[in-house]
């Protein structure tokens, strides 16, 4: 253990490019897991059970028509 | 709840012409070069078919397809194995190129079509909420992108002042 903030830094870049690094299988499962833990983070922070929880959409630019 | 199945479910409405081409693009298309990052949603590309002139037509078929599947409506998302899917129209020039140059990828034995490095980070700088920035610099230090294709990206789709300012805040001296 180390309280150097640079070699903290660096730790957790090569973690982070070793988890990038692990097949996509793997990480996809990760997703699912990840996903998962969010949901009930927000839920038991909400503490409104089945409580409609949205990322923000991102505007992608799309032509849309009028009225939608 | 299986992302998996949810890209199997997508690759089969393609094969039963329920859509004509998709790529997946957001967060989940990033994982397929980055390190996994904490999403709720799957972002789906996809070209509609022209109906009566409109470019754009209503995606009910899609909707109507998956319901008959046992899948849910949520909103503007559709709940595929257990993951809200929401499918968006290519209409923008560079989410059309991206999704025309989107690259196939095996997840174990199922294959998945997946915007290209370049193009995500591309959408990133165009899209510009904090988080597609912080995205953005995952690509940029994970070392994933190709200079040459993404600077082609950056010019074809006039991104190159957005590209400046983004230097400039998150780069410093290394731009």
């Amino acid at each position: 253990m180390t309280f150097d903030l640079s070699k903290i830094l660096q730790s957790k870049r090569t973690f982070r490019r070793r988890v990038a690094s692990l097949p996509i299988e793997e990480k996809l499962a990760m997703l699912d897991a990840l996903r998962e833990r969010t949901l009930a983070l927000r839920e038991s922070q909400s503490g409104t059970a089945g409580g409609a929880m949205r990322e923000e959409s991102p505007v992608y630019r799309a032509k849309r028509k009028s009225g939608q | 709840m299986n992302i998996k199945n949810t890209i199997a479910t997508i690759n089969q409405m393609e094969a039963d012409g329920v859509i004509q081409r998709y790529a997946i693009g957001g967060a989940v298309g990033a994982t397929f070069y980055l390190e996994p990052v904490a999403t709720l949603d799957v972002d789906v590309f996809v070209t509609f078919q022209p109906d009566g002139g409109n470019l754009i037509v209503s995606p009910q078929h899609i909707f109507d397809y998956l319901k008959a599947q046992g899948g849910m409506m949520d909103g503007e998302y559709v709940v595929v194995d257990g993951w809200p899917v929401q499918f968006l129209p290519a209409a923008d020039p560079l989410v059309l190129e991206a999704l025309d140059q989107a690259v196939e990828r095996n997840v174990a034995d199922t294959p998945a079509r997946v915007f290209t490095a370049e193009h995500l980070a591309a959408i990133a700088l165009q899209t510009g909420r904090a988080k597609d920035k912080a995205r953005l610099l995952q690509f940029i230090e994970a070392g994933v992108l190709d200079p040459e294709r993404f600077q082609g990206v950056i010019l074809r789709h006039n991104l190159t002042e957005a590209w400046r300012r983004f230097e400039q805040q998150f780069l410093g001296d290394n731009g």
